[in-house]
């Protein structure tokens, strides 16, 4: 076998075994994304016409292949034992770049017909074979263009920002994808509207790819539409420039007053698991880039509320959307990017673990959930400053029950995770023990109340929400009494 | 001579990390290359296995320039670095295996040089066990196998004892004098003074990129009017006396 096909075998064995414990193989980061655009387009896909779900479909492709190539791609950068053991070999470099290329390329055809598939299937159904056929053209061009734009911009981010940088914006980068897909879904009856309005829609692989299989029509790429990919480059580092500033001038550090209001809160022996917690949640940058996509969740309550006014579906966002990304980016709380720096807080003698453990809960409520509920909440007055959405107080009810089930619901878990706050190695494993049972349940009791929603109305729905709420209290005062 | 290293500089952006540095090493020799922190060895083997271009200058390994031609280079190079870096999840076995594959070994010769190597370097139980569980010393070890697999005409050892106990230590000082019997030339990368005394036929000190003395053992101890190698590296390339730097030390656990 040639070095390339010795090096490409060696790159898929780690990508499908990991170098961590055999016991789990690695969960690629984007699988919240993928897990969230599959669901969300399976349940908005039938209600489209065959345009929309083509702008659907791809888009799902899109964000896959995008995040996917944008972030992921650096675990397959090279690692220290790619160093330690592939460098010092006679191998030419662009071996390992083809290489890294081809195992990439394979990741993305498998993650693309992933994605694809569930659809293709609902639009042979729905609309018939040809038209699947179409639509898994469809998607596999998007992904393939999402793949090039996001290697482009990459490339590009990575030349002006460095890789400290980009990897420190990795998150919020990945929100910004997260929420376009979401307003892109949202928004898609009024797809081509919005798109001659605006030229950046244009450059969408999404859009073009899904004109191209409606009506067969060429699709354009206008040097408006280029005009705009550049301004969104510009911004984007202009974005990092004033962001840099702020950071120097804050001086690294720094509380809201939301944040010190907590703190007169927050306990002596709490004191430790509150700082140490505050200050990972602000500066781990896996934690922000598996995190930030699902604040996400709280955001496509306000798209819903835009769109569809005070009905049913803003409700089940909120509360069950909220409920979701806690539980998962709880339960990332317990990894540190750093693989020694845990050994540090093993060696200390942390002598009263629930009170560690307590504080880092309160941090984690006043630096992620609160925040992030709030900012809905402001988003919600904007929309009804417009004279959209259900209006303020209306919105002012979704986010305070969003909220106070966030609240209640996180709490509940992360009393339950087996582990102290950032104090263990990311070996890329995800703990398989009671958050993600519970993960599990969470997500079929909203795929049920949906299902419910639609088929048999609204009581089903709310008693769920009802009967998980009171379960949780239930559970909650249990472990109080023990 | 096997490696050539002339007039070489590198520069990472306003930072010199080596200013016109030359030295050679023969056949059959042990070259110690020595420095503190920062010195500029680490540039300098990387520059050796031709991972990094330098500034100025040459640097040439079996013959073969590394900045023309760095995977021919690499081809006559076994490099040991200071902290091994293994794939968690392969075996030593299956390391050797795939290393012996790229470097286009006899797959008969590789099998039996590999089981020789292991067993001599204890590893023979632990043949087929991921590296995961092995400590610091098991680790080097499974790097050192990987190094002098393909029986290299030049290696390139940084802190080689580095996580070694004390037997596997003088096993390897022993080997080091073995290869170098046979000819191979030897690059050792240190800072453990005494040990480079031992095993070394040469030395460099390098200090803020700069050689600041060259030459035997025996004639950097006459230079520097030192009885040991400390002493000599103490007078050319210790930025501070340690003697007061540790005073201070203690001073400040009583603030």
């Amino acid at each position: 076998m040639s070095a390339l096909g010795l090096v490409t075998r060696r790159f898929l064995e780690r990508r499908l075994l990991g170098d961590g414990d055999d016991a789990a193989s690695p969960v690629p980061a984007a699988a919240t994304t993928l897990t969230v655009s599959t669901l969300i387009f399976l349940l908005l896909a039938q209600e489209r016409s065959p345009f929309e779900t083509y702008v659907l479909m791809s888009a799902a492709c899109l964000v896959w292949s995008a995040v996917r190539t944008f972030f992921e791609a650096r675990e397959l950068d090279a690692t220290a034992a790619d160093r330690g053991v592939l460098e010092p070999l006679p191998i030419a470099a662009w071996t390992f770049a083809a290489a890294r290329g081809l195992v990439l390329g394979a990741e993305l055809l498998v993650g693309t017909l992933n994605v694809a598939l569930p659809a293709i299937m609902i639009t042979a159904v729905v609309v018939g074979p040809l038209a699947a056929g179409r639509a898994f053209l469809a998607a596999t061009a998007a992904s393939l263009t999402g793949l090039a734009v996001a290697t482009f911009l990459r490339a590009v981010l990575l030349r002006f920002l460095g890789v400290r940088k980009l990897e420190e914006w990795e998150g919020p980068i990945r929100l910004v994808v997260a929420v376009g897909l979401f307003a892109l879904l949202f928004a898609a009856p009024d797809l081509d509207a919005a798109a001659r309005a605006s030229g950046v829609m244009h450059v969408l692989p999404p859009l073009s790819f899904a004109r191209f299989c409606a009506d067969g029509g060429a699709w354009s790429a206008s040097a408006a539409a280029v005009v705009a990919m550049i301004a969104l480059i510009v911004a984007a580092l202009a974005l990092a420039r004033a962001r840099r500033t702020t950071d120097e001038r804050r001086g690294g550090g720094g509380d809201g007053p939301l944040a010190r209001f907590v703190r007169l809160g927050v306990a002596d022996a709490e004191r430790a698991g509150y700082e140490f917690t505050r200050a990972n949640l602000a500066r781990d940058r896996t934690f922000r880039a598996r995190v930030f996509p699902l604040f996400a969740f709280p955001f496509a309550a306000i798209v819903l509320l835009a769109k569809d006014g005070a009905g049913f579906a803003p409700l089940l966002i909120s509360v069950y959307g909220a409920s979701m990304y806690l539980v998962v980016a709880q339960t990332f709380v317990l990894f540190s990017e750093s693989q020694r720096g845990p050994r540090l807080v093993e060696a200390l003698p942390i002598l009263d673990a629930d009170a560690f453990r307590t504080g880092a809960q309160k941090a984690f409520h006043a630096h992620v959930t609160v925040p992030v509920h709030l900012t809905v909440l402001v988003g919600l007055a904007a929309l009804a400053a417009f004279g959209r959405g259900p209006g303020f107080v209306a919105g002012l009810q979704h986010v305070v029950l969003g909220t106070g089930f966030a609240v209640l619901f996180g709490s509940f878990f992360f009393e339950r995770l087996e582990g102290l706050a950032f104090c263990t190695s990311d070996d890329g494993k995800f703990p398989a023990s009671l958050q993600n049972r519970a993960f599990a349940a969470l997500m079929l009791s909203a795929v049920a109340a949906l299902i419910g929603m639609n088929v048999v109305g609204r009581p089903i729905p709310y008693a769920l929400a009802v009967l998980v709420l009171g379960l949780m209290i239930r559970l909650r005062l249990r472990r109080r009494s023990r | 001579m096997t490696i050539e290293v002339e007039h070489l500089g590198h520069r990472y952006g306003d930072l010199v990390a080596l200013d016109d540095v030359s030295f050679h090493v023969r056949p059959g020799e042990v070259f110690g290359y020595l420095g503190p922190n920062g010195a500029g060895k680490s540039t300098t083997v990387r520059i050796l296995l031709g991972l990094m271009h330098p500034s100025s200058g040459t640097a040439r390994v079996a013959g073969i320039d590394v900045a023309r031609d760095p995977v021919a280079a690499r081809a006559a190079v076994g490099y040991l670095p200071e902290l091994v870096a293994l794939y968690e999840g392969l075996t030593p076995n299956e390391h050797l295996d795939f290393v012996a594959r790229v470097r286009r070994m006899d797959e008969g010769v590789a099998k039996r040089r590999g089981v020789a190597l292991l067993e001599a370097l204890g590893l023979a139980a632990w043949a087929d066990e991921p590296v995961r569980s092995f400590s610091k010393g098991m680790r080097q070890r499974v790097g050192l196998a990987l190094a002098l697999l393909h029986r290299p005409p030049v290696l390139v050892l940084d802190e080689p004892l580095s996580g070694l106990d004390a037997q596997a230590a003088l096993v390897l000082k022993e080997v080091l004098r073995g290869f170098a019997s046979r000819g191979t030339a030897i690059l050792y990368c240190s800072h453990v003074l005494d040990v480079v005394e031992r095993v070394c036929d040469r030395a460099m000190i390098l200090s803020k990129g700069k050689t600041v003395a060259h030459g035997s053992i025996a004639e950097l101890r006459a230079t520097t009017r030192g009885t040991s190698l400390e002493e000599v590296f103490r007078s050319v390339a210790a930025d501070a006396d340690p003697t007061a730097i540790a005073n201070t030390l203690l001073a400040a656990l009583d603030a």
